[in-house]
């Protein structure tokens, strides 16, 4: 029971995992290390299970710790890293959960964004700014955290109407949707000038935000991730994820999990909105278009798109990456390119990184892993899945024309799913 | 009564570069399921092609840009999706999304963020007399090319060895390789087919706008991916369909919106799409082909 079985298809009679219904269906495709695993995470005690989160905690806190011994740029950037990190943490509780992807959770970022800006610009500078606002929103002046839950609020119910529109779409045409609502709403914000200002943006948000008042919204982002994914909605969506027919055939009703995943997703990115607009001061449409999904998505998948560890350790990267590149693109002069600031190198640089990570090791740098403390070292040691290296994170099911790619030794190992 | 003739016209000229653009997208949706987001970088690599071979004559420019842009484009087949060939939709989406940003980047550093203006086709800009209408030559030009081209592809998909392969590996890319198919060769004449496409929607485009910017290639694209939608995901005719349905929608809204609401025509646009697609998730003309519970 110990070694890798060949034959994927053979069900594990051993396989208990009483309380999570849905990982029985990718048991059913695992192989006996998966088994193995299985069996050791049902021994797991509460403090092993919210393992992912106190490590991708205390990574945060690290980095956090480290910037504030440097320069107050660096420290700028930190900030940054820990916004984007509150997004991406939660792009990925739909996204990630439920495996379809949406170029649509940057709308969230940028209502929450926007009712933020609104609900906190000073009172004197607001009816200058925008005199056509209604008189109870003018007077109104919240604090942060006041703000911040408000704008959450207001994204849920934005998500409501997302989730009428697209929750039937899957794989591709949910992606168009998702892009197609994405642009809609911009040419919104970016034309009603009476609430948003239109494309001149809304200017003099306090951009007070520092990594100090930051870092608590990402550790609660991230224990609400893991709190969602280690429910039983959560393990059903990811069941669904892995096979969505032999999960509904098991009475899994897909849709209503990812309505629940969405509207958390849509709430922690709605505060992850509202921290980006006192982050950046001056709030344009432009800041939460494609940009801004561009690297949402680039964290995810360079990190992982399949675990919350993966959503973390993306963000951490990518950041540190980006302001490397960005040293380089101010340092000037360096390369064999004559133009002096490179304008181009950091996005350059950054898709590159994306495009290697989805043609070498599409699992991202988790692979679908968590972090936790495992008696074989830190980085999935008792996760189930394929040895680091050989994984190919795609299930069975989705790939439909081509036989396995050449070069590919362990083909069985890029069929089995990942059950958390 | 010349007023709805007019917008007809324009429709049609505005249509038939959306037809361009849509079937070098959706030639490669219906091979491989390939959403190819880079093919917008195709049009913003024409468009700058169109700058650096600005000195020679236009037939001799015309030639070059294509030849540069079916290059790249077999280039990108070559270097990125030949990797992640019959991976997932979604990966191969990203991918493309990848890929575009890359080459913007790549635009960025080379031409520099702030837009350039050409000029092609100048003497095209000027406008003639049909039957009681003015019309463009450029939109003379457009429509007349198009024409030709959705005749050469059709000709090509129907009397050659290769397009027939290529409707076949459309059809369903596995049988099609079990019955000898070349997946290598049709994948590839099918970014060149989409490559050449782009060319020319890119030199109408920059002919109509006269800017190139390293961002120009998503706007056009997405009006792609949304005429595809549109018609019907996978099928070649359903996106040049669709194309032209989305340019009537569009002047339609253009010249027949109340005032106000003019800003707002976009989101309106896209708001259609994902109604469409929520009712008909697979298009107005598609067949639905996954497995349904």
């Amino acid at each position: 029971m110990t070694g890798p079985r060949p034959d994927p298809q053979t069900p594990d009679p051993q396989t208990p995992d009483p309380e999570t219904p849905g990982a029985r269906v990718t048991g059913a495709q695992a192989t006996g290390a998966q088994a193995t695993g299985a069996r050791a995470g049902a021994r797991r005690s509460v403090l092993a299970r919210s393992a992912p989160a106190v490590v991708c905690s205390l990574l945060v806190l690290a980095v956090s710790g480290l910037a504030l011994l440097g320069s107050e740029t660096t420290q700028r950037t930190a900030t940054q890293m820990l916004v984007m990190g509150v997004i991406t943490v939660g792009t990925y509780i739909y996204v990630g959960n439920s495996g379809v992807l949406s170029f649509g959770h940057v709308v969230f970022v940028g209502v929450g964004a926007y009712t933020t800006a609104l609900t906190t610009l000073p009172r004197g500078l607001k009816q200058a700014l925008l005199p056509a606002l209604p008189g109870w929103l003018a007077e109104l002046e919240l604090g942060l955290p006041a703000a911040l839950l408000v704008s959450g609020v207001l994204s849920v119910l934005v998500a409501a109407v997302f989730a009428l529109l697209t929750l039937r779409l899957d794989g591709m045409a949910a992606g168009i949707a998702s892009l197609a609502l994405l642009i809609s709403v911009n040419v919104v914000i970016s034309n009603w000038d009476a609430v948003t200002r239109g494309s001149q943006g809304i200017v003099g948000i306090p951009a007070d935000l520092t990594i100090g008042t930051a870092v608590p919204w990402l550790i609660g982002a991230i224990v609400v991730a893991l709190t969602y994914q280690s429910s039983r909605s959560g393990f059903r969506l990811r069941a669904s994820r892995e096979d969505p027919v032999a999960a509904a055939a098991l009475g899994i009703r897909i849709r209503r999990d990812r309505s629940v995943a969405l509207v958390i997703s849509a709430f922690v990115c709605g505060v992850g909105g509202g921290l980006y607009a006192r982050f950046l001061g001056a709030l344009t449409p432009g800041d939460v278009y494609l940009q801004l999904t561009l690297l949402t998505l680039l964290m995810l998948i360079v990190g992982g798109i399949r675990s919350l560890s993966g959503a973390v350790v993306g963000t951490i990267f990518i950041s540190v990456l980006a302001e490397l590149l960005r040293r380089i693109e101010a340092g000037g002069g360096v390369g064999p390119v004559e133009i002096s600031p490179h304008p181009g190198v950091q996005q350059l640089i950054l898709a590159l990184t994306l495009l290697l990570t989805l043609l070498l090791r599409p699992g991202g740098i988790t692979s679908g892993r968590e972090l936790g403390f495992a008696p074989s070292g830190w980085l999935g040691g008792r996760r189930k899945g394929p040895r680091p290296g050989t994984a190919v994170d795609e299930p069975a099911t989705r790939s439909d024309a081509a036989p396995p790619r050449a070069g590919r030794d362990n083909v069985p190992a890029a069929k089995q799913g990942h059950p958390q | 009564m010349s007023a709805v003739a007019q917008n007809l016209v324009n429709a049609l000229s505005l249509g038939s570069l959306y037809a361009l653009i849509a079937l070098g997208v959706a030639l490669l949706f219906s091979i491989m399921g390939l959403i190819n987001f880079a093919h917008g970088e195709l049009i913003m690599i024409g468009g700058y092609a169109l700058l650096w071979f600005a000195a020679l004559p236009f037939a001799v420019t015309a030639v070059l840009v294509v030849a540069v842009v079916i290059g790249c484009g077999l280039a990108m087949e070559r270097l990125a999706f030949r990797s992640v060939r019959g991976a997932s939709g979604e990966t191969l989406l990203m991918t493309s999304f990848a890929l575009s940003l890359f080459v913007q980047g790549g635009a960025l550093l080379f031409e520099g963020a702030d837009p350039k203006s050409v000029d092609v086709l100048g003497s095209l800009g000027t406008s003639t007399e049909v039957a009681g209408l003015s019309v463009g030559r450029l939109d003379i030009a457009i429509i007349g090319v198009t024409a030709v081209l959705l005749a050469g592809l059709a000709w090509f998909l129907r009397a050659t060895p290769l397009g027939v392969q290529m409707r076949a590996a459309a059809e369903d890319f596995r049988t099609a390789r079990a019955l000898g198919v070349r997946a290598n060769l049709v994948v590839a004449a099918a970014f060149g087919v989409s490559g050449a496409f782009a060319a020319i929607a890119a030199i109408f485009l920059v002919a109509s706008t006269g800017t190139l910017t390293p961002g120009m290639g998503l706007r056009p694209v997405l009006v792609g991916f949304v005429a595809i939608v549109l018609g019907g995901l996978g099928r070649l005719w359903a996106a040049a369909l669709g194309a032209y349905v989305l340019a009537l929608l569009t002047v339609m809204l253009q010249a027949y919106l109340p005032g106000g609401v003019v800003p707002y025509q976009d989101a309106l646009v896209y708001l259609g799409i994902v109604v469409i697609l929520m009712f008909r998730p697979h298009g107005i003309a598609g067949r639905p082909g996954a497995v349904r519970v």
